[in-house]
């Protein structure tokens, strides 16, 4: 067994400017490309919604779609695919992403596009209230998915007073009493160019693609400051657990551990941790779980770390209820016995080893490279985050990776949610 | 009216360069090879050329077992071993088993490219095959699906697919097949299957990344070369999916809130003359995502559904067009006669002039996007190879598309959209909801 740290020097490079205006300008080059994906990234998400005003962010992302003052009724998309290209969005906790992957010759289009969008939407009041349906269709797929269900409520029993709680596409009340007025205050208070990204990674040219980014961003004007928001959270001070149940025919669970928030040390051991536990049919969990005892379907889970705060949760899928609470003991014996075995250097190089071709292999589609720098550069605070990710992980030692599960994983900061046939 | 604007962009009807290697062995095992050195890593598909379509009746579920009994361990590797393996050189190692095809897939850093070449012979030409593997596999499979059945969107496929096809077509069940056809498969069947199809003759490499050719080729031909070329029995056909007459199930399933609806008719094999024109028309109708009729109409003016869309499904033997979505129970006739008059529309009136224009160039301009990862090129040439598309396939693509007129997709449209057609319905609707409607109707309580 060994160790591949000559993979290390296969990095990123990044070019990262800003204009006067605040817009921060990521451009990562990729020649081997025949295309471009251009990326807008807005720092706004369910984080920065109040209780009601929950799933905005989300219905202002659908809305973003329905015009602005030079680019009319539905031209975004159009214009886009009738240069080829494909083009979609994305709102999460933290932020809301439009992106488009177009061939290398037409980015300048799509930059324009983007900077109408982030002044001058139209945001009719009729509009609005057809596509408050759309994203009500939109909720109600997820609330006849069953797993879909016990997130959110996973959600709300980990977070009592932290957004987090908040699904992002909204409760299904609140959505009812969206308003105009409340779109186009959160449209003005967040699209302005101190709270977003443009991300371009692709074949570009650095100075070209700078000079077309200034020509239409360059004059934006932002409307005022955005507060930064320091939600807090009551502390976890004992389990908490709810039972859900529906007509499902296989039960399942959640049950997660509050960690740390991204920037932590931790974040690195709990990565490998994860992996250790949950990666793959060679994982720890799904040998003992699956292959060896049968008492589940399914695992997966992982650490999910967020700015301020994360968890790591373990999903479990069982074919009855029995298995599943079974499962659930096996899952925190094998927590246990973790700290007290040792952790064989094989198992600990392969997954370094993983993680690091990880690393590689994550970079064949342009737009995934677009993703990543844009999703840290926001969670994280910057993108070298990821840059940096390779040599963190290497550094990652048995004894912090047992430290882990000593200072998180104990039963006092554990929450479950069960979902259970009726 | 945006069209105007876009008609100004000058785009360029791209020069498709998509150079693909080959290279066959005497035993009729073929290799197609793409070298694209961006990254230090490759992609191997090792395809079978057979998949679901093969299931016997009764036994549906079986091509997907043999494939994942592959990863079950070879005669020198357990299933952990063979997993540990792979990974502790960072790679990655998958199965999948679709209609048409079963395939091996290990994804690699370059540098180890050899190690896993070698790798991949062990799986495919020495197997275990051990029943207590089997077992396993087989419950996890029964688990999983009984998992899957939680969902109203697997509900309405599996109860489409049953409907649709007659009874000994290769398409009429989930590649994963039923929990009671996959209790009674036994090992046995197992062992047969594989000695039946898994043959180098009956299956091909896809390498794409940061490799050398003529090394890889020297090195398939080391591994593979001894091994037997046999025959290999072929699908025999004689009912083809023909709606007779309209029919609509619906499937009852409590606590959900919404209608999931599909409707679906027949559509021909993914080598037909017409796909490409088809591909066009699907674009153009429920395709092309929110810029398609149905888009526009059911969602943008309406506002009745998140999802909604139509494609063509692409295999080897004829299969179906569909149109689905989701939408609250109470506008669940609404959107049916949605659906229905955006259909007559198109097959009386046709489509216009503008929106052929922009189908056009969209395909024209997506080329580089659909083939940008090397995930993307893999399974490009996968559906070549498979379909028996041609090398030349992505430029014939753009030529034909270039040349398609409104009378001759009007033409197509006219014969391919049915009259007559399955539509099915996961709902929980009552009987008395729904507005009567001049077809067979048949309700289902779950």
């Amino acid at each position: 067994m060994f160790f591949f740290i000559f993979y290390l020097c296969f990095n990123l490079f990044v070019y990262k400017d800003s204009l006067p205006n605040g817009l921060k300008i990521l451009i990562y080059p990729d020649t081997n490309s025949e295309i471009v994906s251009c990326q807008i990234w807005y720092k706004v998400g369910s984080y920065y919604e109040p209780e009601n005003l929950t799933g905005i962010s989300h219905l202002l992302e659908h809305m973003a779609f329905k015009g602005s003052k030079n680019f009319p009724k539905n031209s975004y998309s159009e214009t886009i695919r009738a240069l080829g290209g494909i083009d979609n969005a994305f709102t999460s906790k933290l932020y809301t992403c439009y992106w488009t992957d177009i061939g290398k010759d037409y980015y300048e289009i799509v930059l324009k596009m983007e900077a109408d969008r982030m002044q001058n939407l139209t945001l009719d009041r009729k509009e609005f209230e057809t596509e408050k349906k759309v994203v009500m269709e939109e909720r109600r797929l997820g609330e006849n998915t069953p797993h879909s269900s016990l997130w959110e409520s996973f959600g709300v029993i980990s977070y009592f007073l932290h957004p987090y709680r908040q699904p992002v596409i909204g409760w299904m009340p609140i959505l009812e009493k969206l308003t105009h007025e409340d779109l186009i205050n959160w449209y003005k208070n967040y699209y302005q160019p101190n709270n977003a990204i443009i991300v371009l990674s692709g074949n570009v040219k650095i100075e070209e693609a700078t000079k077309k980014i200034k020509k239409y961003f360059g004059k934006i004007k932002n409307r005022g400051n955005i507060k930064e928001r320091k939600p807090f959270d009551l502390p976890i001070i004992g389990e908490r657990r709810i039972i859900l149940k529906k007509e499902v025919n296989t039960p399942m669970m959640i049950f997660g551990y509050k960690t740390c928030a991204i920037n932590d040390p931790d974040f690195y051991p709990l990565e490998v941790l994860e992996k250790i536990l949950l990666w793959g049919k060679t994982s720890r969990l799904y040998q003992k779980l699956i292959t060896e005892k049968n008492l589940l379907i399914n695992i997966s889970g992982g650490s999910d770390i967020q700015k301020d705060t994360g968890i790591f949760y373990f999903f479990l899928i069982a074919e009855d209820t029995n298995k599943l609470f079974l499962a659930e003991k096996e899952i925190e014996k094998e927590l246990e016995n973790f700290v007290k075995e040792k952790i064989k250097e094989e198992e600990l190089i392969k997954i370094k080893n993983r993680l690091l071709a990880e690393y590689v292999f994550q970079k064949e589609r342009v737009r995934s490279v677009g993703f990543i720098l844009g999703s840290y550069e926001i969670a994280a605070g910057s993108y070298k985050f990821y840059e940096e990710y390779p040599k963190k992980i290497e550094e990652v030692k048995e004894e912090k990776v047992k430290e882990m599960i000593k200072k998180y994983f104990y039963k006092d900061n554990k929450i479950t949610a069960i979902l259970l046939p009726k | 009216m945006f069209l105007i604007f876009f008609l100004l962009i000058n785009l360029k009807v791209p020069q498709i360069k998509f150079p693909i290697a080959s290279d066959s062995l005497e035993n009729g095992l073929k290799i197609y090879g793409y070298i694209d050195n961006k990254l230090p890593m490759v992609r191997v598909k090792v395809v079978i050329k057979v998949g679901s379509s093969y299931d016997p009746i009764g036994k549906e579920g079986l091509a997907n077992l043999v494939i994942n009994m592959l990863l079950m361990g070879t005669k020198n590797r357990s299933y952990e071993e063979l997993y540990n393996f792979v990974e502790s050189f960072g790679g990655r190692l998958e199965s999948q088993c679709d209609y048409d095809f079963s395939q091996i897939e290990i994804v690699t850093l370059s540098h180890y490219l050899d190690t896993m070449l070698f790798l991949i012979k062990e799986i495919l030409t020495m197997p275990k095959f051990a029943n207590e593997d089997f077992i396993k596999l087989k419950n996890q499979v029964i688990g999983r699906i009984k998992s899957s059945e939680n969902l109203p969107s697997y509900l309405l496929t599996k109860e489409f697919l049953k409907n649709f096809y007659p009874k000994d077509y290769p398409y009429r069940h989930l590649p994963e097949g039923e929990i009671n056809s996959l209790e009674k498969i036994e090992i046995d069947d197992i062992k047969n299957f594989y000695e039946t199809y898994y043959h180098p003759n009956n299956y091909f490499f896809i390498l794409v990344g940061d490799f050398s050719l003529e090394k890889v080729k020297n090195k398939i031909r080391e591994l593979f070369v001894k091994l037997g070329r046999q025959t290999i029995p072929k699908l025999k056909i004689e009912n083809f999916p023909k709606i007779e007459k309209t029919k609509m199930i619906v499937l009852k399933k409590k606590e959900i809130n919404q209608s999931y609806i599909l409707l679906g008719f027949e559509a021909p094999s993914g080598n037909h003359p017409t796909v490409i024109p088809l591909r066009v028309i699907n674009f153009i109708f429920g395709g092309g995502a929110l810029n398609s009729r149905l888009g526009k109409l059911i969602r943008e003016k309406e506002g009745l559904a998140y999802d909604v869309g139509s494609y063509f499904t692409r295999r080897y033997y004829p299969s179906h067009f569909i149109c689905d979505m989701q939408t609250e129970i109470k506008n669940t006739d609404r959107a049916i006669d949605l659906i229905l008059e955006e259909l007559k529309n198109l097959k009386e009136k046709g489509i216009k002039k503008d929106e052929l224009e922009q189908a056009k160039r969209f395909y024209f301009g997506n080329i580089p996007i659909s083939i940008d990862s090397y995930n993307d090129k893999a399974n490009v040439i996968r559906e070549i190879v498979l379909l028996d598309l041609g090398f030349d396939y992505l430029s014939h693509l753009l030529s034909e598309i270039k040349d398609l007129t409104c009378e001759k997709i009007n033409e197509i449209a006219k014969e391919y959209i049915k009259e007559n057609f399955l539509l099915v319905i996961v709902s929980n609707l009552e009987k008395e909801n729904l507005k009567v409607r001049d077809w067979e109707v048949e309700f289902i309580e779950k």
